[in-house]
């Protein structure tokens, strides 16, 4: 889990409540290896939507398939790692267009 | 003059939900753990289920799940917007999604509790049947664009339609059973964030359900509706549904017609609406409207 920082975590819970309007929820709340579909907070596709455009607004990272979606939104810490994996990525990519 | 700096707010009917609410009770919790409300003893005595078999059957062998879920859709609504009104709740316009309807139309008071009820069961026996002689089925498609989705069901070998537009990147599709495996694995590729089949043996809101709107017009005839008591907005054209023949070919038409979810959605914030709640036991709905407008208030009232 390299690269990811204990600020990148509360940012990244702090994103999933504001995205999805969380508001009864404090990054507290939000167990950070804990599923966040089915079980956990317990989120559906129409959530994970909002996390994907989320994601691409505030970091620059794509979610391009439900595969990699399904990897990437395992859990807090999974999102974080995605970040950090993929950050760079969209850079080069918007460079390279 | 004073003016009211408060928006207006919308009661917010669901369609059908996807499984046995928790609420009721799912057999895992042993079946008989229902809401106590007068609507359930009542509801299901007049909808003429067993209790026991309607928790306890297998949901994959069960060929009146859609049927049983739609009568618990309409019951959980009820005692939602029950609950709401018994704590002085208020609201200036009443909103349905798909067969949400049946509720809206007795939140309303167009027509009764057990009007309502005979509606919901009446209907979805006749759906129930024209679905065993013609299989077919509906998915909800999370991701892409409406453009997108529109070249998968012109794509695909079949009859495939747009059932629902709940949002610029929320749609329901809904077609022949082999039409929708195809749209569903198209949508995959394509890169949806989820295409799932919803419980449905029948393709509603699609052309191919229009062979049985004669059959739900014959039912409907003796049927007394009034005019809605609040402004009951439908979910195709965005205005009020208003008199007894408009709401009856209303109900019939509803079956083959898609529904505009965002259309009534931008109609009602054009109507200073600017708060929402849903009622039932999800927050299916919620969602969309905060994908819609992320400014206004949008909740689900629940049923606890």
């Amino acid at each position: 889990m390299q690269g990811v920082t204990e600020e990148l975590i509360l940012n990244v819970k702090k994103l999933i409540i504001q995205r999805l309007k969380l508001e009864e929820l404090s990054s507290d709340d939000i167990d950070t290896d804990a599923p966040l579909f089915g079980e956990g907070l317990g989120l559906d596709s129409i959530d994970a939507l909002e996390l994907v455009i989320g994601l691409e607004k505030e970091y620059g990272v794509s979610i391009p398939d439900a595969e990699v979606g399904k990897k990437a939104f395992q859990s807090v810490r999974a999102i974080a790692q995605y970040i950090v994996d993929n950050q760079g990525q969209a850079v080069a990519a918007d460079g390279a267009a | 003059m004073v003016q009211r700096n408060v928006g207006k707010v919308v009661l917010c009917f669901p369609g059908q939900l996807n499984k046995v609410p928790e609420a009721l009770g799912g057999k895992e919790r042993g079946g008989g753990d229902r809401l106590s409300h007068a609507f359930f003893e009542k509801g299901w005595e007049l909808a003429g289920f067993d209790l026991a078999s309607f928790f306890f059957q297998d949901e994959g062998e069960d060929r009146s799940l859609a049927l049983k879920l739609q009568v618990a859709s309409y019951l959980l609504s009820m005692v939602s917007f029950d609950r709401y009104q018994k704590k002085g709740g208020t609201w200036d316009f009443i909103a349905e999604h798909s067969m949400g309807i049946y509720a809206a139309l007795a939140a309303a008071d167009a027509i009764t509790f057990e009007q309502g009820l005979a509606i919901t069961k009446g209907i979805g026996l006749i759906v129930e049947k024209a679905g065993e002689q013609d299989p077919g089925g509906m998915a909800a498609v999370i991701g892409l664009t409406s453009q997108t989705i529109r070249q998968i069901c012109a794509d695909v070998d079949g009859p495939l339609y747009v059932a629902n537009v709940n949002g610029s990147r929320q749609f329901v599709l809904s077609g022949d059973a082999k039409a929708l495996e195809q749209g569903i694995a198209l949508s995959m590729q394509q890169g949806a964030i989820s295409a799932q089949r919803l419980p449905f043996t029948t393709p509603l809101h699609s052309p191919l359900m229009e062979p049985i709107a004669d059959t739900v017009r014959r039912f409907l005839a003796d049927f007394e509706i009034r005019p809605p008591r609040t402004p009951l907005i439908s979910h195709w054209s965005g205005r009020p549904l208003q008199d007894h023949d408009e709401i009856k070919e209303f109900l019939a038409a509803e079956l083959y017609k898609p529904v505009d979810w965002e259309g009534c959605v931008q109609y009602l914030l054009s109507q200073e609406v600017t708060c929402f709640i849903e009622m039932g036991a999800h927050n299916s709905l919620t969602k969309l409207i905060r994908w819609i407008d992320r400014d206004v208030k949008a909740l689900s009232y629940g049923v606890a």
